[in-house]
Parts: C-alpha cells; sequence; structure tokens
C-alpha cells in the first residue's frame, strides 16, 4: 500500500509539474494575448526601444503591434518586502488591443443575436462584451492580473510576515513619496504596495497557464507605479503576409529587430528533453516501486496460505480465491492512488518554486503554475497504477497457484532450468541488439529513452543469468577459516533464486543511480574546468544599458574586455553573434571542443576570416570544423563568408552562437551587457568607486571571478537537486522492495537458521551472518550495475544531451564517486533490510525448532 | 465481506469529499487569453450594476463621470467661436467629436454613405502619470519626432484623454467598418496644429493649412457584411479580375475635401442648447459646404503608408507629412486591387461638451440634409428621462445664411419603426419647418446602417421627398 501511494505520489507529482511547464511553453511570450506571430525589440545597447517607435509603426498602419513593458521587482506590505523572488511585472497596451480581430470584431445588426440570446451566451463576441469593454476603458478602477497561486502566495506571506518575523525585509519609505495610487480603489485585502510605497492596483486572480511568477495590468498602470519600467518588446497579433512582413522589416530602424516568436517553439522543444527526463525518472521510480508491490502481495499471500489452503479445501474454487484477491488489489490501488494524487500535487506545489526556478535558470522561459485537473489526474494515475498492480499481482498468484496445486514447494527440474536460462539468454540478447540499433539509428529523443530502458532490462537479464556463477565465484575467495561465511554465502546463492525481482529492482536503482551521478559528476566536472579556464579574467560585470564599462574604466588602469553581442538569423533560427578578444590572454582562456589543425587559428580569426562556433551551432546545423559559412558582418550587416576555425564548449545555453573578433563590432550597433575586468586590487577598487558614483550597485554588479565561480556552481548543483532527491527516492524504494522480499524469504531460511542457531552460533552472528548475504547479493548487482551505468552516463552524455541540447561534453568515470555509490547504496539497503532480519533474530530458537517440526 | 464493505463506504466518503472539495475551488476558467480575462473582470465589476434599467434606456450613462466635482469645463453662452483656434482640441472639456458624413456616388451612379469620426473622451479619474499636462498642449507638427521629445515624456503611457475613432462606409450591398482606440500621450492619436491633422493610427485628416479645409483624408477600413446580389455580381463579373475583388477585405479611402461655404455655428453663436431647462448644452459648428472628390480603393490586404522606405530610421515628422501621399503611391504596388472614382456632398460638425452625456441623457436623433436646392437642414432631438424631447435645429441657405429653429420652428416625428435585426428603430420621419415652407418626409436608404462600434448606434444616409427632395444622414444613438 505504502509503495503504491509512493508510486502514485511520484507519478501524479511529476505528471503536475511538467503539465504545468508544458503549458507555459506553450504560450511563452504571449502575456495572456493570443496568437502573437512577431515580437520587436531592440537589439542595441544605446538605442532602446521607445514609445514613439511604437507610435510611428502605428501611425504607418501596423495598429496589430502590442506594446509591452516589464519591470522584475518585490512587493512590499507596511514597508515590509513579502516576496522572494521578484516578480515579473508586465504591463500591455489594452488599448491596442481592443480593436483587434481576436478581441472584437463589429458584427452587422442583422446578424446579432436576441438580447435574451445575448444574455444566455456567456463569452461569445457579442454586443454586450464590446460595452462591458468601454466601461473597462475608463480605468477607473484598474485592475492586475496574476494566477490564484500567486496570489494566495502572497496572501500568506502577508499573513505571514504580519507575524512580524526576522527574516523580514525592513524597507526605508520616503515619507514625502506622492502616492498617486493612494485614489485607487484597492480592496483591504490587497494592500500591497512597490518598495516606493505606492499601491497596486487591485489584484484579480485569473486561472490560465500562461501566468507564472508575473503580474500583468494596463501598461500606463505599469508606468504609474514604476515610471521607469523599460519598453521591452511590441508583439506583433496575427499573421502577418509577406508583403506586409517585408515592409515591416523595412521600416524598422537598425537598432529594432523583427523577430519570429518561433523561438518560443525553440525553448519548447528543448524544454521537452527535462519532461522526458522527469517522466524517465518517475516511470523508473514507479516501476521500482511496483516490484515492492510483487514483493508485498508475496508476503501476503504467503501469509495466508494456510487460510487459502483451507477455503480450497472447504471448495472455494482457485478462480474465486483469485478474484477476490485481485478485488482487493484494485480497492487498494484506488486508496493509493486517492492519497498519492493528494500527496502528489502537494509535493508538485512544493517542489514548484524550485523546478521554476530550474526551468527559468536553464532556459529562460517563465513558467507557470498550470492547471491540472484531479480528477483527470486521478483516472490518470489509477489507469497506471491498477494495470501495473494487477500486472504485479499476476506473478505471486502464479506462484499461488502453484502452491495450491501442489501439496509441498518442488524445484524446478533440470529442464526447466534450462529453459529459464535460455529465455534470460535470449532476452538479453534481444534487449541489447535493441538497444544497440536504436542507439545507433534512432534519432528522437523518446527512442532514445526506450533504447536507454532497454540497456538497463538487457542489465537486468544478464544479472539474472550470471547470478549463480557470479554467487559461486566469489564464494571461491573466501577462506575455509571462516565457516559461517562460506554457509552464508552458500545461501546466497540459494537466494538469489528467489529473490530475483528485489535484485532486479534494486539493479535497476544502482545502475540509474550510477548513470544519473557519473553523468552530473562529469557535468560538474566539465562546467567547472570550462568556467575556470574562460573566466579568466580578475572581475566581471554585468550592465545592461548606460553608461559603459569602458568610458567609466578610462583613467582607472582597469584593462576591460567587453562582450559585444548581435541576435542574428541563420538558415531561420535566431543565433548570437558574440564578440570574442582574440589576444594572448584569452586565446588561453578558450576552450576547445574540436579545432582546426591549422596553425594560424587565431591569425585567421583575428583577420576576421574565420569563426568559433559553439557546439550547440555545429550540431544542430550539422556544420564541422573547416567548413565555410555564410554570416552577416556584426556591424555593416553585410554577407561574407567564414571558415569554422574551431568548435567551443558553451555549457548550458540553449542557442548556437558565433565568435568574430571585438574589432568587428561597434558599440552603437550591438549589446554589450558583460564586461571582464583585469587589472590589481587597487586599481579595482578606483573602478568600484567610480561605479558607486554612476549609480551603479558594484555589490551586485561587480562579481570577483571567484564569487562567480561559486555562484555559477551554486546554480549548478541547486539544478541538479531534483536529480539527486530522485535518486535516492528510487534507492529506498529499491531496498523497501529487497526488505519485503527478505520478510517472505526469512521463512525459507528459518530451517538453516535453525540449524546454524542449534549448533551454538549466537543470535547477532545469525542476523549478521543474514545481513551479509543479502549485502553479498547487492555487491554483486552493485558489480554488474556498474558497467551498465557507465553505459547509461556515457549515453545521456552522447546521445540524449546531444539529441535535446545540441551539446556534449566529455564522461568523466571518477572511481571514487562510484565508491561513493557503493557505499552510499549499501549503506541505505543495510538500514532498511536490517530491521526485518533483526526482528527474525529476536525470534526465540524454540520457535523455529516449533515451526520446522 | 465486512471488510470489504467498510473499504467501499471509505472509499465513497473519500471520493465525495474529493470531489466537493474541488469543485468549491470555482476560478475564472473562461479562456487563456485577455478577451476573457475582460469579460470576466467586467462581468465582476458589472455584476453590482443596476439591472432595472435597460441598457438602452441610459446611452449617457456609460460616458458620465460618477463624480461630479470631476466634471470637465461647462459650456458657456458668452464663448466665442474663433477659427483655426477652435478647430484643434479643447481638452478641459469632457467630449468632442470631429464628425464627417459624406453621401457619395461613383461614375456609374452607385451610392455610398461615409461616416469618419474622431472622439476625444476626458477621463478625470484616469492614472496617468503625466505630470506635464495634456497631450493638445504639446501638440505640433513635430509632437512625434523622437528627437524633439522631452526625455521624460519615455514614461508617460497615459494622460487623461481618450481617443476612440469610427469609419463606416456604406453601399447597397456592403458595408465597411472599422474602429480604433488609442490613449493620450503616447503618441499614434491626437490634433496637431499648423497644418492641422486629426489622427489615429493611420487614419489622417490631413489639413494643407492651420484651416479645417482643403484637407485629406485618409483611412482603411474592413468589410463586416456583404449582401451582394446575383445582378450585382454578374455586373462585376464582367472584369474577372475585379470580380475577385467582391469580397476584397479592405476598403481603402482617399478623399480631397474641399469646401465651398461658410462654417455655420449652430445654436447661439455656437451655443447649442440641448435640453428645455438648459442643463444639456454644447459648443457646436459645422461645415455643410464640402466637395468630396477622391478615390476607394477595395484590396484583400492591408494597404500601408510607406511601403517604399528602405530601412531608413523612423523619421515620424517627414512621414506624417507624407502619409497621404505615400499611401497613393504604395496602392500603386498592389496588384489585386479595384479602383473607384467618386464624389459627392459632405457634412463636418465639431462640438465639445460636459453636458450632454449624462444620467438623464437617453439618446438623440440627428439629421443633417442636403437639399437639392443647395439649402441645408440640421435637425436634432434629444431624448432625457423624465422630460420631453427637446427638438432643435438649423436651417441653412444655400448662399450660406442660416436660421436657428428653435422647438417651436420645427416638428420632428418619427412615422414608423423599422424592425432591424433585433432592434425597432426608426428609419423613416416627417419634418416640418413652417417658417421655410419645408415638409418633407426623410427614409433611410438602407435599413441596417448600424454601426456596430464598442458604443454602437445608427449613421446612415436617407432620401429626401415631400416639399423639397435631396439626400442626407441620419444618426440615432441609445437605441
Amino acid at each position: 500500500m505504502a509503495s503504491l501511494v509512493i508510486a502514485a505520489a511520484g507519478l501524479s507529482a511529476v505528471l503536475v509539474i511538467n503539465s504545468s511547464a508544458k503549458q507555459s511553453y506553450s504560450s511563452e511570450q504571449q502575456f495572456l494575448i493570443p496568437n502573437v506571430t512577431y515580437t520587436i525589440v531592440s537589439n542595441s545597447s544605446t538605442l532602446k526601444l521607445t514609445k514613439q517607435d511604437y507610435s510611428a509603426l502605428r501611425l504607418k498602419g501596423f495598429y496589430q503591434l502590442i506594446a509591452v513593458a516589464q519591470i522584475k521587482q518585490h512587493i512590499y506590505k507596511n514597508t515590509r518586502r513579502i516576496t522572494q523572488r521578484r516578480i515579473d511585472f508586465t504591463g500591455i497596451d489594452t488599448f491596442s488591443l481592443l480593436t483587434l480581430p481576436s478581441f472584437s470584431s463589429p458584427t452587422p445588426l442583422t446578424k446579432q443575436i436576441s438580447p435574451t440570446m445575448e444574455r444566455k451566451a456567456e463569452m461569445g463576441v457579442s454586443l454586450d462584451g464590446s460595452k462591458q469593454l468601454i466601461q473597462q476603458l475608463s480605468f477607473s478602477n484598474p485592475t492586475a492580473v496574476l494566477h490564484p497561486q500567486l496570489l494566495s502566495q502572497l496572501e500568506d506571506a502577508k499573513d505571514y510576515n504580519a507575524g512580524d518575523t526576522a527574516d523580514s525585509q525592513e524597507v526605508e519609505v520616503d515619507s514625502n513619496q506622492d502616492i498617486k495610487g493612494s485614489d485607487i480603489n484597492v480592496d483591504s485585502a490587497h494592500q500591497f504596495t512597490t518598495q516606493s510605497g505606492k499601491a497596486l492596483a487591485k489584484l484579480s486572480a485569473f486561472e490560465s497557464p500562461a501566468l507564472g511568477n508575473d503580474i500583468i495590468m494596463d501598461i500606463a498602470e505599469l508606468y504609474r507605479i514604476y515610471p521607469n519600467a523599460e519598453l521591452s518588446m511590441l508583439l506583433v497579433v496575427g499573421e502577418l503576409t509577406k508583403s506586409q512582413e517585408y515592409a515591416l522589416r523595412k521600416l524598422l530602424p537598425d537598432y529594432l529587430q523583427l523577430s519570429n516568436t518561433d523561438a518560443g517553439q525553440q525553448d519548447s522543444e528543448l524544454t521537452s528533453s527535462f519532461h522526458l527526463n522527469l517522466m524517465a525518472m518517475a516511470l523508473l521510480m514507479f516501476v521500482v516501486c511496483l516490484f515492492i508491490v510483487v514483493n508485498a502481495v508475496n508476503l501476503l499471500l504467503n501469509s495466508r496460505l494456510t487460510w487459502l489452503k483451507v477455503c480450497r479445501q472447504l471448495g472455494i474454487s482457485r478462480q474465486q480465491l483469485f478474484i477476490v484477491q485481485l478485488i482487493e488489489i484494485v480497492f487498494i490501488t484506488l486508496l493509493a492512488c486517492l492519497i498519492g494524487v493528494l500527496l502528489g500535487v502537494e509535493l508538485a506545489k512544493l517542489a514548484s518554486p524550485a523546478v521554476q526556478a530550474t526551468l527559468e535558470n536553464l532556459y529562460s522561459v517563465e513558467v507557470g503554475f498550470g492547471k491540472v485537473s484531479f480528477i483527470g489526474l486521478l483516472m490518470q494515475v489509477f489507469g497506471i497504477c491498477l494495470v501495473g498492480s494487477v500486472c504485479a499481482t499476476l506473478i505471486p498468484l502464479n506462484k499461488l497457484n502453484h502452491q495450491l496445486a501442489q501439496s509441498k514447494d518442488m524445484p524446478l527440474s533440470v529442464t526447466q532450468q534450462r529453459f529459464w536460462n535460455r529465455t534470460i539468454w535470449f532476452s538479453f540478447s534481444i534487449f541489447a541488439g535493441l538497444a544497440y540499433v536504436l542507439l545507433n539509428h534512432a534519432q528522437a529523443l523518446w527512442l532514445l529513452l526506450i533504447a536507454t530502458a532497454f540497456v538497463i532490462l538487457s542489465g537486468c537479464c544478464l544479472l539474472l543469468a550470471n547470478y549463480p556463477s557470479m554467487l559461486a565465484f566469489i564464494q571461491r575467495f573466501i577462506p575455509d577459516r571462516f565457516p559461517l561465511l562460506q554457509v552464508s554465502s552458500k545461501q546466497s546463492l540459494a537466494l538469489s533464486g528467489k529473490t530475483k525481482i528485489a535484485c532486479c529492482a534494486f539493479f535497476i536503482a544502482a545502475t540509474s543511480n550510477i548513470g544519473m551521478n557519473l553523468m552530473v559528476d562529469s557535468f560538474r566536472g566539465a562546467t567547472v574546468g570550462w568556467l575556470e579556464q574562460r573566466l579568466a579574467a580578475d572581475y566581471y560585470v554585468y550592465n545592461q544599458g548606460e553608461p559603459n564599462i569602458v568610458e567609466l574604466a578610462k583613467g582607472t588602469g582597469v584593462i576591460v574586455y567587453q562582450r559585444l553581442e548581435n541576435y542574428i538569423s541563420f538558415q531561420g533560427k535566431e543565433i548570437q553573434q558574440f564578440s570574442y578578444p582574440a589576444d594572448e590572454f584569452n586565446q588561453q582562456a578558450m576552450v576547445f571542443y574540436d579545432k582546426s589543425e591549422n596553425e594560424n587559428l587565431w591569425r585567421q580569426f583575428k583577420e576576421g576570416r574565420g569563426v568559433l562556433v559553439n557546439q550547440q551551432f555545429a550540431f544542430g546545423f550539422e556544420y564541422k570544423v573547416d567548413d565555410i559559412i555564410e554570416l552577416p558582418h556584426p556591424s555593416t550587416a553585410s554577407l561574407s563568408s567564414y571558415k569554422i576555425l574551431g568548435i567551443i564548449y558553451d555549457f548550458g545555453s540553449p542557442y548556437a552562437q558565433v565568435l568574430m573578433p571585438l574589432d568587428m563590432f561597434e558599440l552603437s550597433k550591438s549589446k554589450c551587457c558583460i564586461y571582464a575586468l583585469q587589472g590589481p586590487e587597487s586599481k579595482i577598487d578606483l573602478l568600484r568607486e567610480k561605479m558607486l558614483l554612476a549609480g551603479f550597485d558594484p555589490k551586485t554588479q561587480l562579481l570577483k571571478t571567484e564569487e562567480l565561480l561559486a555562484l555559477s556552481m551554486q546554480a549548478f548543483d541547486d539544478t541538479f537537486i531534483i536529480t539527486d532527491g530522485l535518486n535516492i527516492v528510487t534507492l529506498l524504494v529499491a531496498a523497501l522492495s529487497l526488505a519485503c522480499a527478505i520478510i517472505v524469504l526469512m521463512h525459507d531460511t528459518r530451517p538453516q537458521n535453525m540449524l546454524i542457531r542449534s549448533m551454538g552460533v549466537s543470535a547477532v552472528k545469525t542476523q549478521l551472518l543474514a545481513l551479509f548475504q543479502y549485502l553479498l547479493l547487492c555487491f554483486v548487482a552493485l558489480i554488474f550495475a556498474t558497467p551498465f551505468g557507465i553505459l547509461l552516463s556515457w549515453i545521456l552524455i552522447v546521445d540524449i544531451n546531444y539529441q535535446a541540447f545540441s551539446w556534449t561534453y566529455p564522461l568523466i568515470i571518477s572511481p571514487m564517486k562510484i565508491l561513493q555509490i557503493y557505499a552510499t547504496s549499501l549503506l541505505v539497503v543495510a538500514t532498511v533490510i536490517a530491521i526485518p532480519i533483526f526482528r527474525a533474530g529476536r525470534r526465540p530458537l524454540i520457535e523455529d525448532i516449533r515451526w520446522v517440526n | 465481506m465486512g471488510k470489504l464493505i467498510k473499504l467501499s463506504i471509505l472509499l465513497t466518503v473519500l471520493i465525495l469529499f474529493v470531489v466537493v472539495m474541488f469543485s468549491s475551488d470555482r476560478r475564472y476558467d473562461i479562456s487563456g487569453n485577455l478577451k476573457g480575462l475582460f469579460f470576466s473582470v467586467k462581468n465582476k465589476s458589472t455584476d453590482h450594476r443596476d439591472t432595472r434599467e435597460p441598457s438602452a434606456q441610459n446611452f449617457g450613462k456609460g460616458f458620465s463621470t460618477s463624480n461630479q466635482k470631476n466634471l470637465g469645463q461647462v459650456a458657456d453662452p458668452n464663448y466665442v467661436i474663433t477659427f483655426p483656434k477652435d478647430h484643434y482640441s479643447h481638452t478641459s472639456f469632457d467630449i468632442e467629436w470631429w464628425y464627417l458624413t459624406a453621401n457619395l456616388e461613383d461614375d456609374e451612379g452607385n451610392t455610398y454613405g461615409l461616416q469618419w469620426t474622431l472622439f476625444r473622451f476626458r477621463n478625470p479619474n484616469a492614472i496617468y502619470s503625466n505630470e506635464q499636462g495634456p497631450l493638445s498642449l504639446r501638440s505640433d507638427g513635430n509632437e512625434l519626432n523622437p528627437k524633439n521629445m522631452p526625455q521624460t515624456a519615455q514614461y508617460h503611457w497615459s494622460n487623461e484623454h481618450i481617443y476612440m475613432a469610427h469609419a463606416s462606409v456604406h453601399s447597397q450591398s456592403k458595408h465597411w467598418f472599422s474602429e480604433k482606440f488609442a490613449r493620450g500621450d503616447v503618441g499614434n492619436a491626437g490634433v496637431a496644429k499648423t497644418p492641422l491633422k486629426l489622427f489615429i493610427d493611420d487614419w489622417h485628416w490631413q489639413a494643407q493649412t492651420a484651416n479645417l479645409l482643403p484637407a485629406k483624408l485618409t483611412f482603411t477600413t474592413k468589410l463586416i457584411s456583404n449582401h451582394t446580389n446575383e445582378n450585382d455580381a454578374d455586373q462585376n463579373a464582367i472584369n474577372e479580375k475585379n470580380a475577385n475583388l467582391n469580397d476584397a477585405n479592405y476598403l481603402s479611402v482617399q478623399l480631397n475635401l474641399s469646401s465651398t461655404g461658410p462654417y455655420i455655428l449652430q445654436g447661439q453663436r455656437g451655443y447649442s442648447i440641448k435640453s428645455a431647462n438648459g442643463e444639456h448644452a454644447s459648443h457646436y459648428y459645422s461645415a455643410p459646404f464640402i466637395e468630396v472628390e477622391g478615390t476607394f480603393t477595395m484590396s484583400d490586404e492591408l494597404i500601408f503608408s510607406n511601403y517604399h522606405e528602405h530601412g531608413e530610421p523612423i523619421d515620424n515628422s517627414k512621414i506624417n507629412e507624407n502619409a497621404a501621399d505615400n499611401i497613393e503611391k504604395n496602392i500603386d504596388l498592389i496588384e489585386n486591387k479595384k479602383q473607384i472614382a467618386i464624389n459627392g456632398n459632405a457634412w463636418f460638425d465639431q462640438e465639445w461638451t460636459s453636458q450632454l452625456l449624462d444620467q438623464a441623457t437617453l439618446g438623440w436623433d440627428w439629421l443633417s440634409l442636403h437639399l437639392d436646392n443647395g439649402d441645408k437642414i440640421m435637425a436634432f432631438q434629444m431624448r432625457l428621462q423624465d422630460q420631453p424631447d427637446y427638438i432643435t435645429g438649423t436651417y441653412i441657405d444655400a448662399d450660406g445664411s442660416s436660421t436657428t429653429l428653435m422647438p417651436s420652428d420645427i416638428e420632428l416625428n418619427s412615422i414608423e419603426l423599422t424592425p432591424v435585426g433585433n432592434k425597432e428603430l426608426p428609419l423613416n420621419w416627417e419634418l416640418k419647418i413652417n417658417s421655410k415652407r419645408i415638409n418633407i418626409n426623410i427614409k433611410a436608404t438602407k435599413n441596417d446602417q448600424w454601426s456596430p462600434a464598442s458604443v454602437a448606434y445608427y449613421e446612415g444616409t436617407v432620401a429626401v421627398s415631400g416639399t423639397h427632395t435631396g439626400k442626407g444622414f441620419l444618426e440615432l444613438t441609445g437605441y
């Protein structure tokens, strides 16, 4: 029951997280506005998108444009900050929305529905709706919209903070501040303010998967509370014809760029791998849970065996007995699913901030709360669990069938044994063959994940086929001086035949554990190495906009390398065009995945004859080193041919990127956000002072390389917390499965234990021996799991990561890490299985003697 | 079995609990877009409305400010209207409109009714961050040029003015209609001086000087209904290319407007009283002598005003000056189009007030008539709650001299109500002005000339018969 609850909870939590994330990507960048086809943004750091650009474009007839302004800020209540993460405040020019065809379409009077029909139509594009809209135009009662969950979070935070907590942050408010919002009709329950004390408009909950950690309002309201908000983009609503698109592109000044909203689609594709990974982990957990169900049902039936035999003697048919058992399982599954789904939904809520932060950091996308129908979720989870648990019950029932048919347990005949062995080897070759074919030929991510499952299943078969010989092999190394150990290892051999399923569960958990850990470890190692080499400067400054740090650093003696960036279209996709300084210092800092044999690589780069591309670019567009590509010049935009001089690592970035020499860029045409600084501490201090005077916050904007590295690695580790958690859960579940099997097997080993104890071996020793037997089984499973874990890790890095993200990194096999996993796994197993073993150990010897007799 | 029954009961209770818990969690789940959002927000805010009053009975209520102390400037009987100053915005008044109606005809004798209106509403309750005053104070030809824009103005996204515009063209079988909204201080709508320009997005009334006329009017509107009968289709089929445009989505209008007579100050020197107790009044003048010639272009795609400019930074001042010319040039670039030359008479009104649309205003009926003898008539009937209807008018001789008609001078009666869609509208009127020996019948030339705007009303062409013949426009609000 508990395992089914865990399985259902895990499954439903993942389903909820997945669905909320998926819904968010599908509506990325739309801010509740349907049918957004293009966006217009500024690609310059000096020239920003302005209200004048917007009005000028509208004056030319592009009235499908909608201005969007954004700012990230905290929310305050009674001068106390109540938000942990900054909220995305988004302002939309609602006036431009009003006459868009998707919002209102005028209908001639003769085609309008009657007033009674009108009242009945809840959501039709009716005259009544338009009348209501004109009233909304007055905005005398401005409303801001947010997701119900965010609203309840704010409410909770408000109540929590009302209790004067220690971690709440005191904020000074200028008492002379003109609070313009004071005349606004604000619901007393929602008196949230900005840092400067301006009251937020009435918050209205609106259920939409597009809403995440953001609050959407009219653009004028946004500028009222945040006069410094920046116009972030213009949305183009509705399809543009080719000539319209052409006209729009031609009309845009150089600093404005029209992009297709397919970028959201790209993010969506990228994140699908995250969903698959999460789903795969959940299914893995689910499958391992089913192993427990098999063992638990086995245990249940074993304890009822006597009664079932009595029932048979009373004339109740085997079929009737099985049906009753199955009905019981169905009810237990339903109950487990109900509890599991409730737990799962809560778990998803708990996990959602972590998952949201992970996704937002990894893929730079907004994540919403999503909406999941409880009944739908329950049906889904119940369906899966029912099929799983019924299948899992059939195995013990089949065994029961044999037990009821026979008066004694009969060991497998030699023929049966041979058949069993052949079947296992045959299964192994089938699974291994399928995995090989899929891994070599499949392109789709889901096929690769299936291939991964086949690899693990083939590992299971290999383990089952070789368990006895492996145990026999180990046994040879136990010296004759330890007869008890020898007996114990012999018993392990016997046990291995009976704990196949539990051992397989442990094997799967161990394999995935090793695979995931090695992958994360390799990724971590590669990232650290890459960051350490790439972050070669002493300090880094992140600043969007004015004033330019280069200007500020003049006279301080600090050397500033600026990274200028453009976003250009390459083969229909948006790519990054970054500058890279080609001096000796930065040449050393570059980390190549592959580079041209040409000795003059850097000279060619400096002369603008060649470029460096990241893995995402090379793998995504299928280019190799020395290939020729056509790219626009960063400042003149004229197309020229460039040779790919090298492919570089660029971990974690979803964008394809091209690096070009700094002198090809012009500050007026490109954005600059990141500056690398080099200089002694005293000179940096000088710059720090200048930055302070210029209104910067050097504490947050000027970062020492070590701090940046630590921050990056912290973000990295946070990202993989979920994976770690799932790993431990899987391991625990596998250990539980083993513990269930042990309880059943305790019956089988009672005669042997009784005999050993009769010979004068103490109870503690017997218990330790039993523990040794099971740990030996686990150890063997771990030995088998190791190569499969490494293989899994390799598949994850080379195949799945390549397909999902278009970048790979070298696999680092760290023996210490593997040993660490061995130790953790054995410790977890030992802790869990120790409980039934020691419980059995406390039984008086006489009971066992009586039982055998 | 007992255990099974207990388990079943437990499960049933659990399921019931879950169902009740989740069904009580009602949220606004209409659709994931703003449309749904607005509807839900509005539905919420209008839940408490007084539902006893049908919406047709309180036309002015939707516009009226709830706070009387915020009422805009009151019309002054002593105010002297002067031009060109009074062509511009009167921003201290709550409501103002620049209203053009035209009876047009093409070379084949097909008739068209055209309306183009720019409305300005002052909303004293509106939130705005403007500390520099309303838009019109800074309105000049260069207002939209970023270089000339004060830096702080970047951050203002609204002032207390809202602009709305309607464009409507009727042929006998088709109706093109579009509506636009804009807020003050964004730069895409307003009234600019020297040369005078009324604009909202790409709809422009571009005068040549600071005066209202002569001017070019350009706008594009969208087809919303098409009742082309078979005969019309046959006629169109003569030109196969044009036949494809029978359902052309867009109508681009370019009109040259020129004046052949004086401006007429309505009421008492432009102070127009609208109710018996004098509480409803406005400043109101008309330009009834406007000659129109121009082109209708029907096409399947929108025409932009600046097709031929390539990659140059936006220079608003230049573009705005040349917008009308550019549209003409760009129309040439559109392949699949049908162009019709049109001409006719137009009537222009400008009116500004803060005392027209209040809780008592039920609506009004307005007529502007071009008689075949060259005379013009304006007749206006105000319908007020708990007050008798108030009828006024102006008789304008062909030479431009005018006579204000007081309620005792004029009789205006609706002869019958015509069912149109779900409404019954007075589309047939009788007008008597005994002092001018006028006894005429006025009838709508097409029944469905309803403008399905956010604030919907009737605006359509009429034919005049009786002692005099002619044509004109009928406006019905509050129905």
